[in-house]
């Protein structure tokens, strides 16, 4: 990291209600700075009616994925001096519809999560007692490598999903919910997914994986419910 | 102005506002439950940022007289004894509806049970975790089972005010303010949960989520609701230094030094010595926090600004097994925390006051609940590691039922409309000048340094006149003609609740003169014996504040049952067994 701190950037920003990006100028003060710390520079020093979103600033709640230079980063984790250049361009993530600037509504994405059932439907929901889930079985170190999701969209973004359809994070969802032994409807889940995983393979690179900030696979997911599916 | 109803109604977005909205929605699917999210639901908040994990007795060599009297130890004997017992034993069934039913995955032993830690202050080791980023996993699921119900969701909605019916009795839903179209919603609600998280962005060094400005206290305050202990909000000891930049403020889990990390003060030394040699850097966090906190001024904090965590003889590979997630940010800040000291900071963490609830989170209002940091009392004076989600998914789960249940009783009442235009006259345009931004940070500044780690009654006088200060200008602040994702109105809002917060936490610190769990006083240091009590307070009619200080009723146990020290397992620090403190 910080190869390079600069003393200032432009930060150009799509702007809705504006033809062309608006530009700022903005201080760098720390190696460690943010786009999020350019952001709020902005929104506090130069114009505050810039739209963005934010709120755990610590890479945990997945709010502020946005577009930084071409690419689907979080802006809280998203280094000023990483990115190499003295010219940051921001914009919302694609594939999504925008709300104002920088903030999309992710309704479709969670409406997707809500189409494909993404929650567990309990086998056992009066069980009283844990079970026994030894953690080296097979399917529960798939499960685990899959976990950590952040619903940030960014997935949706890099591979053009369009409101309607499931992207990557619901594939992988619903491949976790397939192999959780909890789960009441298990592998019968996949169908839900299946034509939409094939698509998303169609299209899908492995730079998906790189995006994905949690680094979740997402590639293995999408070909084993493309590839279940194929078998069923 | 949108007029609107329901049947419950939930302010917030983390774990107990989306453990409600479930519990009540399952109790009766037929309600109408609207769940008003600030940030994105089940983004928002700080269920979300748990690292350590939550507090359970799950073993059959540990019980709930254990938990409970640890918990009551670490409060300063202050806690609220019904509602800590709720805490404890109700803790368990939530934690396997947790795995069982929303599909929650755990940290397992080898053999496939439920691997548990200790936290610092626990005689057992109860902790529930998933590595050290438990938040992330609690949250998704619970989101999840949200989505997959029948519960409207509106995100990036506040709440301005709770409003009552015309006799002003009851009160009976809330005026919201939608942040992005800038429309007002008076929302009616035959039950209205306060859970929208508490006020530690107040001070200017945090780890909270900012957009958490005390908004339920505030609500609750105006409306005339009883506190208790405001005095008492937690500062955690290794928050990270990251330079001008958003992170700076972040926890570092307290698994490092309960692994064996060391803090060290610019000349090298490891402090906690002069503070507590018995138990070092392993001390509660209170104690580490002011400890560091008197070091740094006195002139021996590090470059940086705070002091140095020193975990490199741990070696590389115990940290990325038992902290991946901290040595990643770490990390990303440019520090190799097994080649590097990390510069750490005492940071605003938790609100352990909040509004008075009884045992099922009926706050001193009819119609009006509260749960999570909106209430208080649980914790008492300090609150205990891996007790914090433990609260929220508890007492969000109380909250749901207990709102389904009462609602037989509860007819539909109208909020009186005179009451919401009178709410909303706040949102109403007017010129001015000055900027809510700038004045957030001069207030984060000012509660650091005067109703903060170390409090004295000169500092809590000048705080007075510091509070007054900032109001006044906040009430020179514009408000734009089109409130359209209007981020100075979100702010100027913001601020008038976290005054409101400063001034209860001000007013009940000067009333403690006395030293206890997190509350110092420099100008009486000791714990003294006449302290067993709790402060209440309330607004009064003329706006100001009334506080009282009440003994607190030892229902379950006598002070003289809970002398002495927790004793901690000293297990040998491994990637597994190394005791930690985070929630």
């Amino acid at each position: 990291m910080a190869q390079k701190p600069f003393h200032t950037i432009v930060l150009e920003v799509a702007r809705t209600d504006r033809g062309k990006p608006a530009r700022f100028e903005v201080p760098v003060p720390s190696p460690t700075s943010r786009v999020l710390d350019a952001l709020l520079h902005v929104r506090e020093h130069l114009d505050p009616t810039l739209g963005f979103r934010f709120s755990c600033r610590a890479g945990m709640c997945g709010s502020c994925a946005i577009i930084v230079n071409g690419r689907e980063m979080l802006s809280c984790q998203a280094t000023i001096a990483d990115l190499g250049t003295d010219v940051v361009r921001v914009a919302p993530l694609r594939a999504l519809p925008v709300l104002r600037d920088l903030v999309n509504d992710l309704t479709p994405f969670f409406e997707s999560f809500k189409r494909v059932q993404g929650g567990l439907e309990p086998a056992e929901p009066d069980r009283r007692t844990p079970r026994t889930m030894p953690p080296q079985e097979r399917d529960r170190a798939m499960i685990e490598r899959h976990n950590g999701c952040l619903t940030c969209g960014a997935c949706h973004s890099a591979t053009d999903t369009r409101p309607g359809h499931a992207g990557p994070a619901e594939v992988n969802r619903v491949m976790m919910l397939a192999l959780d032994e909890r789960d009441a409807r298990g592998g019968s889940r996949v169908g839900d997914v299946a034509a939409d995983a094939r698509a998303l393979k169609a299209r899908a690179t492995p730079e998906l994986d790189r995006i994905c900030p949690a680094e979740i696979p997402l590639m293995e997911a999408i070909d084993a419910c493309a590839s279940r599916a194929d078998a069923a | 102005m949108r007029h609107e109803a329901c049947d419950i109604l939930i302010l917030g977005g983390g774990g107990a506002a989306l453990y409600a909205a479930i519990r009540a929605h399952d109790a009766d699917p037929r309600l109408k439950i609207v769940v008003a999210s600030k940030g994105l639901f089940g983004k928002s908040g700080c269920t979300r940022m748990v690292q350590g994990g939550y507090n359970v007795v799950l073993d059959a060599r540990d019980s709930f007289e254990q938990h409970y009297d640890d918990t009551l130890r670490g409060g300063g004997l202050i806690n609220q004894q019904e509602l800590a017992w709720v805490l404890v034993t109700q803790a368990p069934e939530r934690i396997i509806e947790l795995e069982n039913k929303f599909g929650c995955y755990f940290d397992r032993n080898a053999d496939g049970t439920i691997h548990q830690r200790a936290l610092a202050g626990q005689s057992f080791n109860r902790t529930v975790h998933r590595g050290d980023l438990t938040g992330i996993e609690l949250m998704s699921r619970l989101s999840e089972q949200v989505l997959i119900r029948d519960i409207r969701i509106l995100n990036e909605v506040r709440g301005v005010d709770v409003l009552f019916d015309e006799h002003h009795e009851r009160v009976c839903g809330a005026l919201l303010l939608d942040m992005n179209s800038g429309e007002t919603i008076r929302m009616s609600a035959r039950a209205t949960l306060l859970a929208t998280g508490g006020a530690a962005p107040l001070y200017r060094i945090t780890p909270a989520a900012l957009e958490k400005t005390g908004d339920g206290l505030a609500m609750g305050f105006r409306a005339g609701a009883e506190f208790v202990d405001m005095e008492m909000m937690q500062f955690h000891p290794t928050g990270l230094i990251a330079g001008e930049s958003v992170m700076t403020g972040v926890v570092l889990e307290e698994g490092l030094r309960g692994a064996g990390g060391h803090l060290l003060n610019a000349q090298g030394e490891r402090f906690m010595a002069r503070y507590d040699a018995a138990k070092m850097e392993r001390s509660t966090r209170d104690r580490v926090s002011r400890s560091s906190f008197m070091e740094m001024r006195a002139g021996r904090g590090c470059a940086e600004g705070g002091v140095h965590l020193d975990v490199r003889h741990l070696g590389r590979e115990f940290l990325l097994k038992s902290s991946p997630g901290m040595y990643k940010r770490c990390l990303s800040i440019g520090i190799d925390m097994a080649q590097q000291p990390i510069p750490v900071t005492p940071t605003s963490h938790f609100q352990m006051g909040g509004m008075r609830i009884d045992p099922e989170c009926r706050t001193s209002i009819p119609g009006l609940y509260a749960a999570g940091e909106d209430a208080g009392g649980v914790h008492g004076a300090n609150r205990l590691g891996g007790n914090g989600v433990a609260e929220s998914i508890v007492f969000g789960a109380v909250a749901g039922d207990a709102m389904v249940r009462h609602l037989a009783g509860a007819a539909r009442a109208e909020p009186a409309a005179a009451e919401a235009e009178r709410s909303a006259r706040k949102l109403a345009p007017r010129d001015g000048g000055g900027n809510p931004f700038a004045l957030r940070r001069e207030l984060g500044g000012v509660a650091w340094d005067r109703i903060g780690i170390i409090r004295s009654a000169d500092s809590l006088e000048q705080a007075q006149s510091d509070l007054d200060r900032i109001e006044r200008a906040l009430a020179q602040v514009p408000i734009a003609r089109d409130p359209t994702g209007d981020a100075v109105l979100n702010e100027r809002i913001n601020v008038e609740n976290l005054l409101v917060v400063a001034r209860m936490i001000r007013a009940s610190a000067l009333l403690r003169e006395e030293s206890r769990g997190s509350h110092y006083r420099e100008d009486f240091p000791k714990t003294s014996p006449e302290g067993l009590y709790n402060i209440f307070m309330s607004r009064g009619e003329d706006g100001a504040i009334r506080a009282e200080r009440r003994p607190v009723r030892f229902t379950r146990r006598k002070p003289e049952e809970l002398q002495g020290d927790t004793v901690i397992p000293t297990e040998k620090a491994t990637a597994t067994t190394g005791f930690t403190t985070e929630i």
